[in-house]
C-alpha cells in the first residue's frame, strides 16, 4: 500500500509540474519581432514589386522572417488582414507606385509570428521529458518490486501455510530468487517441521499400538483366572459332600473366595476391553460396517447379557429392519447394561418404540438408581468422564463405556440420549431401514 | 369415509441365499380402504411383485404385521392363508394359468366349488359374469387354447370374481395382450371396482395405472410417494397429466 502511495503522489507532482509549465510557457510572450529588419524586407519587397511589376509571389521568407503579402484588390483582403490580426501577426504596410495600371497599389506585409512555433516545440519538449521521468521511475519501482518486495510477500504467506500446520506447501526457489540463501534456510526449517512432526505421529502411533497389545494380551491370562476360578468352583463344589462339616465350611469359604476373585477378574476384563476398544478408536481401527437386519436381533442381544434376570421387558420389540452392524449394537446394549448393574443394581425395564418423525426404532433403558448428578450430564459421554457420586466413585471403572457407546450409535447414523428420570435413562435411536409410520 | 380393509405395519420381505440377504420389501405402512382401485408401480426388482403376494395371502411377510378387517393374517399358518385367500381375495395374473385341459366354463366351476357345493348354481353365474364380460355362450365349451389372449385373461378375470371375493390382486393383467385386448380387459377390471369390489394392481403401464384412484409408487422396497387421482373418468386429458407428471417426477 505504501509503494503504491508513493507512486501515485509522484506520479501527481510530476503532473502538476507538468500542468504549471504547460500553463506558464502558453502565458508568456516569447521574443519581440526585430522592427529594422521588418522595415528592410519591406522595402525589399517594395523594390522587387517595382522592378518585377508582376509574377512576384505573395509568401515568402527573408532573413529568416516568414511573410505574406496582402493587396487591397485582393477579394479576401480584409478577412486575410483580420486574421493576422487574431494571431497577433505584424502588419505593415506597403506602398508600390506605378504599376501596370498607374497607380500606386497599396496592401500588407503579414510577418509569420515565430511565438507558436516556439511554444509547440517547448510543449512538446516539456511533454516527452514528463514521460520519460515517469517512464524511468516506473520501471525502477517495477524492478524493485520484482526483485525484493515481492520474494518478502511470497515468505510472508509461506510463514502463514506453516503457523496453519500446513507443511506440505514449499517455499518457490529460482535464480531470480534476490534472497536465495535466505529463503532455502526457510525451507529448510520446513522440511525439518515436517519430519519432527511425522515422527511424533508414529510415536504416538505406536504407543497406542502397545497399549492396543497389551491389553490384548491381558485379556488372554484373565480369560485363563476366570476359567480356573470356575473349575475350582465346580470341583469343590463336587468335594463338599464328601468332606466332614467342618472341612465343609472351610471348602465354602474357599469358594466363596474364588468367587470374588472371579468377579474382580470380570472386573478387570471388562476395563480391559473398553481400553481395548478406546485405543482402537484411536487409531481409527475400529470398523462399523452397517446393514439392514431385522430388529428381533436386539431381542437376542438383550437375553445375552440377561444374566441375572434383572432385566424387564415394558413392550414387545416391533419387528421391523434397522440400520445397524450387530456386533457394535450389541456392545452399546452391553456398556448402557453394565452400567446399569453395576451402579444401580436394580431392576432395569426397557421400552422399544418407533419414532415416526425421524424414522428411528427408540429403546429406552431404564433403571431406578440413583442416576447422576444433573450437571454432569452434557459430559456423561466424554471420554474417561466418571460421575462424581459416591456409589460411581466407590466402583470401578474406566469411564470410557458410554463415550464408545455414543461413538457406534453415531457411526450408525444413530444416537445416544442420557438423562434422569428417578434413576439413570439412556435412549438408543437406531435408524430404521425404508420409511415406517408410528408403532406406539 | 372408506373403511380400512387391509392394512400393513413396518412390513418387510427379505430373501436370504446363503450368508446374503436382499432385503426386497423395507417397514413399508399402507392401508387400503374398501372399493379403492389401488395401482402399484415402479422400476423392476422395486419389490411390487412381493408387496402384492405378501399382501394377498400367497407369501409371507419376513417382518411387519398384515391385518385384514382388523384380523392379522400374517401370523397365519399356510392352511390358514389359503382358506383366507379362497374366501377373500381373487387373483388375476399376467400369465393367465387357466388349466388347458378344462373347458372355460370348468375353468371357472372349479374355482365356484371351492366355496360352494351347489355346481348349477355357479354355472349359472359363471355364465351371467362371461356374458358381462363380452363371452357369449359360443365360448363355453372352448379350451383356453382356442381363445384370444383377451378373452383368456377375461375368462380368468371371471374365474377370479366366481367367489364374490372382496378384494382382487392383479399382477399386470394386461402385460401380455395387445392394446385391444388390454382396454377390454381394463374395462372390466373397472367395472369390477365401480361395483364396489377393492382392486389392486401392479403395473408398468400409465394407462393401466390411470384407471386407479390411487398410485403408490415403490422405489428399492420402499413406498416413496402415493398419488390420489379420484374416480376414473374416460377420457380426461388433465387426469392422464397429472399421472404423467407425478411418475415424472417419481424418476419413471
Amino acid at each position: 500500500m505504501k509503494i503504491k502511495g508513493l507512486i501515485i503522489g509522484f506520479t501527481a507532482v510530476l503532473l502538476a509540474i507538468y500542468g504549471l509549465g504547460f500553463a506558464y510557457i502558453s502565458q508568456t510572450g516569447l521574443g519581440a519581432i526585430d522592427v529594422i529588419q521588418v522595415n528592410n524586407t519591406v522595402k525589399t519587397i517594395e523594390k522587387q514589386l517595382t522592378a518585377e511589376s508582376e509574377g512576384l509571389a505573395r509568401t515568402g521568407a527573408m532573413d529568416g522572417l516568414s511573410y505574406n503579402l496582402v493587396f487591397e484588390t485582393d477579394e479576401n483582403y480584409n478577412a486575410a488582414v483580420f486574421e493576422a490580426i487574431k494571431n497577433r501577426q505584424t502588419m505593415v504596410d506597403l506602398t508600390v507606385p506605378g504599376l501596370s495600371d498607374g497607380a500606386a497599389s497599396r496592401g500588407k506585409v503579414l510577418f509569420v509570428n515565430p511565438e507558436n512555433e516556439i511554444k509547440e516545440k517547448l510543449l512538446a519538449l516539456l511533454t516527452l521529458l514528463v514521460l520519460g521521468i515517469l517512464a524511468l521511475v516506473y520501471v525502477t519501482l517495477g524492478m524493485v518490486y520484482v526483485w525484493v518486495l515481492r520474494p518478502f510477500a511470497v515468505m510472508q504467506q509461506f510463514a502463514g501455510k506453516i503457523a496453519d500446520g500446513d507443511l506440505e506447501f514449499r517455499l518457490p526457489m529460482d535464480r531470480g530468487n534476490y534472497f536465495g540463501a535466505f529463503t532455502e534456510s526457510f525451507d529448510l526449517m520446513r522440511e525439518e517441521l515436517k519430519k519432527a512432526r511425522q515422527g511424533e505421529y508414529l510415536a504416538n502411533i505406536s504407543k497406542k499400538e502397545l497399549v492396543a497389545e497389551l491389553s490384548h494380551d491381558i485379556k488372554t491370562p484373565v480369560a485363563t483366572i476366570k476359567a480356573i476360578c470356575e473349575l475350582l468352583q465346580a470341583k469343590l463344589g463336587q468335594t463338599i459332600t464328601t468332606q466332614t462339616s467342618a472341612g465343609n465350611t472351610a471348602i465354602k469359604e474357599s469358594i466363596e473366595k474364588i468367587a470374588v476373585i472371579n468377579t474382580r477378574a470380570d472386573t478387570i476384563d471388562a476395563l480391559i476391553s473398553n481400553l481395548f476398544q478406546a485405543t482402537l478408536e484411536e487409531l481409527e481401527m475400529l470398523k462399523v460396517t452397517v446393514s439392514e437386519q431385522p430388529s428381533t436381533i436386539i431381542t437376542r442381544m438383550f437375553g445375552d447379557i440377561n444374566h441375572y434376570g434383572k432385566i424387564r421387558f415394558q413392550n414387545a420389540i416391533p419387528e421391523c429392519l434397522i440400520r445397524c452392524d450387530p456386533l457394535r449394537l450389541s456392545q452399546v446394549i452391553d456398556n448402557v447394561i453394565s452400567n446399569s448393574c453395576k451402579y444401580a443394581d436394580t431392576f432395569i425395564d426397557v421400552r422399544f418404540c418407533i419414532d415416526q418423525s425421524e424414522k428411528f426404532l427408540a429403546i429406552t433403558i431404564r433403571d431406578y438408581g440413583p442416576g447422576f448428578e444433573t450437571d454432569e450430564g452434557p459430559l456423561l459421554c466424554e471420554k474417561f468422564f466418571r460421575g462424581s457420586g459416591e456409589t460411581i466413585q466407590n466402583t470401578p471403572g474406566s469411564g470410557l463405556g458410554l463415550y464408545l457407546a455414543r461413538q457406534f450409535m453415531e457411526a450408525m447414523a444413530g444416537r445416544l440420549d442420557c438423562h434422569n428420570n428417578n434413576g439413570f435413562v439412556a435412549e438408543l435411536h437406531i435408524k430404521l431401514a425404508g420409511t415406517p409410520k408410528q408403532h406406539c | 369415509m372408506k373403511n380400512t380393509i387391509l392394512k400393513a405395519e413396518l412390513l418387510s420381505k427379505t430373501y436370504s441365499n446363503g450368508s446374503i440377504m436382499q432385503h426386497v420389501l423395507k417397514n413399508l405402512t399402507i392401508d387400503i380402504k374398501a372399493g379403492d382401485f389401488t395401482v402399484i408401480m415402479g422400476s423392476s426388482g422395486s419389490g411390487k411383485s412381493t408387496l402384492l403376494y405378501a399382501l394377498s395371502g400367497m407369501d409371507k411377510p419376513t417382518l411387519g404385521t398384515i391385518t385384514f378387517k382388523g384380523q392379522e393374517i400374517s401370523g397365519y399358518s399356510n392352511d390358514q392363508l389359503a382358506i383366507f385367500r379362497r374366501k377373500h381375495c381373487g387373483f388375476v395374473f399376467q400369465q393367465i394359468y387357466l388349466n388347458e385341459t378344462m373347458s372355460v366354463l370348468d375353468n371357472i366351476i372349479i374355482c365356484g366349488l371351492l366355496v360352494s357345493r351347489d355346481k348349477k348354481a355357479i354355472a349359472v353365474k359363471a355364465k351371467d359374469m362371461l356374458l358381462k364380460v363380452g363371452l357369449t355362450a359360443e365360448c363355453y365349451h372352448k379350451y383356453p387354447s382356442q381363445l384370444s389372449g383377451g378373452e383368456a385373461q377375461r375368462v380368468a378375470i371371471v374365474r377370479a370374481l366366481i367367489n364374490a371375493p372382496e378384494i382382487v390382486f392383479a399382477d399386470e393383467p394386461t402385460g401380455a395382450l395387445n392394446s385391444t385386448n388390454a382396454i377390454n380387459v381394463l374395462d372390466v377390471m373397472t367395472d369390477v371396482n365401480a361395483a364396489g369390489q377393492s382392486v389392486i394392481m401392479v403395473t408398468h403401464d400409465i394407462k393401466t395405472a390411470r384407471r386407479a384412484n390411487r398410485i403408490l409408487y415403490l422405489k428399492d422396497g420402499v413406498i416413496i410417494d402415493e398419488l390420489n387421482l379420484g374416480i376414473y373418468v374416460k377420457d380426461d386429458p388433465e387426469r392422464h397429466q397429472i399421472l404423467r407428471e407425478f411418475l415424472e417426477s417419481m424418476g419413471w
